[in-house]
Order: structure tokens, then sequence, then C-alpha cells
């Protein structure tokens, strides 16, 4: 009997908080589908459907945002993957003087308000002519994704025994060669998870891209702000956008779940 | 790379110089070479910024329009010293919201992952990946969810509503419960993954003991459980108050007009209103706050670490 009553408790405690997390999912997905959802059944929608996913306004702005967000993204997740290989082989293989300062300032994005950076950059832009300029939301996009990915690349070159470096030497390869051809292979899990996290970052940067590209750079997470009271409000839209820019984060995060450590992702995707 | 030496091949460098010593100095400028891409572009992006916004907050340069010309400690004069500074008000509404949320989530995660370690039911595995969920979900898709659901014609308070005959609103409110509802939900699975994982590095011969002498689950909890995670739930709380103090997205959806979250503050005084010397004044006191607590964040981890090794 005692038995039964702990295990009903431990089923109740289980799916109080199944339904706490998973409530705003649930609400997100029904109304991006409700075609019909009146104020007197707020309760449930009275009709499901793709109304929304067909809405004129949604067609004619979805490509534009899908091209920016994603053709940023991949630019984004290239660059700062070129720049967190080359610094975390450093970073995750010498000792050095200044290694530790180099370490905390490439950490500082984790403790630096985007608003601060985005007022910050505003006028320098202004004068150097990145205001509004898609190479600009790209470089700003890379301050928040680079800390992320080399966390990741430096955890995978701590990883590598330092003797395979040293045999490649003793053989006659140069440094570089060594990073090409021992390095690169080996640090690939580290690199997926490092380009994931660039990429997601890119694709749900908001306050930055609002400050910095917007109007003329209209990505996902500022056309969803349009449709939440910045313009006018309508949940519907902003729930159909909200799934284009959810369900890609979701799965690519959870590929990349199992090399990073919940300390890193404590910084969020703000 | 050999113990011998040989001549100086450019000549410019008297007697002889080892081979490895040549070799050792070009690893090195080659190992600078390749941090130089990071440095180069935070320096650009980050530092130089940094130190203009602050230039600017004390009048040194005229960045933008509005600016004092000259010295002039007018915007920190401005933040600190008005009668009734909303400035101060609001940095208070921001710190407090913040250690609302760091404490609650912090709580909710420890809960949690004290229940999976006490009663290790048997669904723990879907129960890890579902608490871990919030992590993966955008800030501003997150805050507009909760929106959806705590909005006047949203889900909760037409429940509150059904149920007790009364209308609270829940988002956009003065107190910020909207910003702290929709914080603890993303931040709470921070809590619970550091002290989960803290959980299972504990050695369970330390209970298994104080079973065997007599002790009760609560004593247990409170003689070695709590002493051995206190330092994980302390940099958990850190790390969720640094990242929802530094937040705009939350505010953004569910801040009041007033009191204002300082980030929205700075959007608004900057963007809107044009008022840049007060948007760099509260952007430098921001940062330099926000460093104190990241700084007091890398100290707690380090004790743990500290901890982990004894």
């Amino acid at each position: 009997m005692k038995d039964l009553r702990k295990q009903l408790v431990d089923v109740l405690v289980m799916l109080l908080v199944f339904i706490y997390i998973l409530a705003p999912v649930a609400v997100i997905v029904m109304h991006a589908f409700a075609e019909k959802w009146y104020a007197w059944h707020w309760w449930a929608p009275q009709k499901l459907g793709f109304k929304w996913f067909k809405d004129p306004m949604l067609l004619q702005e979805i490509p534009r945002a899908l091209f920016y967000s994603y053709t940023i993204a991949i630019i984004v997740t290239a660059v700062t993957l070129a720049i967190a290989f080359c610094s975390g082989y450093v970073l995750g293989t010498k000792q050095f003087r200044a290694r530790s300062l180099v370490d905390q300032i490439a950490n500082l994005p984790f403790a630096f308000p985007a608003i601060v950076l985005g007022i910050a950059l505003l006028p320098i832009y202004s004068r150097i002519g990145l205001l509004r300029n898609y190479w600009g939301v790209v470089l700003v996009h890379m301050v928040g994704a680079i800390p992320y990915t080399l966390r990741a690349v430096i955890g995978s070159f701590r990883s590598i025994p330092p003797e395979l470096e040293e045999a490649a030497r003793n053989l006659g390869a140069s440094k570089l060669k060594a990073l090409y051809k021992i390095y690169l292979p080996l640090t690939w899990p580290g690199l997926v998870a490092g380009a994931i996290f660039a990429f997601t970052w890119s694709l749900n940067e908001f306050v930055l891209t609002l400050l910095l590209g917007f109007p003329s750079i209209f990505t996902l997470p500022v056309n969803i702000s349009q449709y939440m009271g910045e313009y006018f409000l309508s949940p519907q839209r902003a729930a159909v956008l909200g799934l284009f820019l959810l369900v890609p984060t979701v799965a690519l995060l959870l590929i990349a779940e199992k090399y990073l450590t919940p300390e890193s992702m404590a910084g969020g995707l703000g | 790379m050999g113990a011998g030496g040989s001549p100086c091949p450019h000549g410019f460098l008297k007697g002889r110089v080892p081979m490895w010593k040549l070799s050792a100095k070009r690893d090195l400028w080659i190992d600078w070479f390749l941090l130089s891409p990071l440095i180069l572009f935070y320096v650009g992006m980050i530092i130089i910024p940094l130190i203009l916004i602050f230039l600017c907050s004390l009048g040194l340069i005229p960045l933008t329009a509005g600016l004092p010309q000259g010295f002039s400690l007018e915007g920190y004069r401005r933040f600190f010293l008005t009668p009734g500074s909303p400035y101060l008000l609001s940095f208070g509404f921001t710190f407090l919201v913040t250690l609302a949320v760091a404490v609650l989530a912090t709580l909710m995660g420890y809960a949690l992952a004290l229940f999976l370690k006490l009663r290790r039911p048997r669904w723990s595995k879907l129960f890890i990946s579902m608490a871990r969920l919030p992590l993966f979900v955008p800030y501003l898709i997150a805050s507009f969810m909760w929106w959806t659901l705590l909005y006047p014609k949203g889900y909760v308070p037409m429940i509150l509503k059904s149920l007790f005959g009364f209308f609270t609103p829940l988002t956009n409110d003065p107190y910020g419960l909207g910003i702290i509802i929709c914080a603890i939900w993303m931040k709470f699975s921070v809590a619970f993954s550091i002290m989960h994982s803290q959980f299972q590095m504990l050695d369970p011969d330390l209970e298994a003991a104080a079973r065997n002498l007599g002790a009760g689950t609560w004593q247990v909890i409170r003689k070695i459980y709590f002493p051995l995670t206190i330092y994980g739930a302390l940099s958990s709380g850190a790390a969720i108050f640094l990242s929802v103090f530094i937040a705009f997205s939350i505010a953004f959806v569910h801040g009041a007009s007033w009191p204002r979250f300082l980030s929205m503050l700075i959007y608004r005084d900057a963007v809107e209103r044009g008022d840049w010397l007060m948007g760099y004044t509260i952007s430098v006191i921001y940062v330099i706050v926000a460093f104190f607590v990241s700084f007091l964040y890398m100290k707690v981890l380090a004790s743990r670490e500290k901890g982990r090794r004894r």
C-alpha cells in the first residue's frame, strides 16, 4: 500500500513537470494551427487547419525572412568555425603566459548585454556604412556565436593526447600540417557541436538584428516580433513563424546536446 | 630538433643559435598568428565599443548627437542623484526580478534533481530529457510561448477567472510577474542539469554509512547532500542570474511600460528617445554589474572545483 502511494506520488510529480514543460509548446502549436478560435471558446480552437501557413502576408514575408536568417546563419557558422578552430588549437593545447587573459576575453560576450553592444555599435556602424547592411549583421552575430563554438572546440582539442602532435612534428610535419592532418579529423565532434551552436545562435539572434539590421535585414526573430505588438498583434502569425524557428533549433541542439555542458548553455539564446 | 646549433642564415643574429630555439620562436609566432583573428575581432567588436561607450558616458567623445561637449558626469548624476531616480528604480526592479528568478529557478531545479536522486522513478530518462527541453528553446520563442499563456485571453488568466472569479494581469505587469514566470521556465533546466550531475557524482558510500548509523532521509539531505552540493547550487544560481540580468527578449515581450527592465530602459532612452547620454551611462553601469556577477560566478566555480578535488 505504501509502495503504491509512493508510485502514485512519483507519477503525479512527473505528470505535473511534463505539463509545466509542454504546455507553452502545445499552446504555440495550437495557435499556429487554429483556423477558428473565438474568445468565448477560449479553452480550444473550434477548427484546426493550415490557414495561417497560407496567409498571403506570411507567404510574402517568410521567403525573405528565411533567406536572410539561413544565409546569415550559414556564413556566421563558417567564419566562426574557422576562427574557433585556429584559436581553439592554441587555447586548448598550449600553455603560455597570456592564455588565461585571452581565454577570459573570449568569454566576455557571456556577460555582455546584447543591447549594450547594439547601442555601442550603432553609431560606429552608421559611420562606416555597416548599418542596415548584410555583412554588418553577419559580423555582429559572430560576437555571440564565437564563445559558444570556442568552448566546444577547445574541449575537443583538450581531449586529444599531445603526443600525437609531437610524433607528427618529430617526423617532420610542420605545425600547420599537424593541425590539418592530426587535429582536424580528431576534433570533428567538437566542430560539429560548435557549428550547430553558432548556427542556432545566429538563427535566433534578435536584439542586435533589430538594432543594426532592421528594416533592411529582416530575419525570422525580427519578423516574429512585428506580430507581437511591435506593429500589430497576431499570435497566429507569430506562432507560425515561431515554429519555423523552434523546430530546427530544438532538433539541431538535441543533436549537439551530448557535447555541451549545462554551464555553456546558461547564457541561453537571447 | 637537435641539440646542435646552426649559424644564423640571415646573419643578423650574432653567434650560433640552436635550431630548437629558432623553431620554438617560430612556433610561438604561429600560435599568435592563429590567435590573431579572434583577438582582432574581439578588439574591434567588443573592446573598442566598450571603451567608446565609457568615454561617451563621460562626454569625452561626441560619438552621437546630444552628448555633452567635454568631460561631464551629468549622466551619472542623473542616474544616481536625481530625486526619486527612475533609473535607480529600474535598476532595483531589474535586480530584484532577476534575483527572484535565480532563487526560484535554482530551488526548482534542485528539488527536481533531489526528487530523481531519492525516488529514482521508472521513467527517469524521459524525465531528464523533458526537463532539459527549455534549454533548447530560444529566448524570444519561449517568451512568446509564455505570453500566449499569460496574456488576458490566455489559458492561465482564463482558468484563474473561471476558478476564482478574478482577473489579474500576469504579463506586462508592474511587478514583473510575466518576466519571472517565463524566465523560471527557461532557466530551471540549467539548475536541474547542473544539480543532477552533482548528485550523480556523490559517493553512494556516504549515504549508506549515514543510513547505517540511523540517519533518516531529511538528515541525509541536510547533513550530506546539501553541504556537498551547495557550490553547484550557487554556481547555477549565479549563471541563471547573469543570463536573465542581461536578457532582452523576455523583457521585450513581458515587460511593463513602467518600471522597465534595464535592457529595455537602454533601448527606450537611446533608440526611441535619442537620449544617448543616458543610454551609454546605463550601459556602463549595466556592464559593470554584469561583469561583477560573472566574476562571482567564476569564483564559485573555482571553489566548486577545489571542493571536488578535495
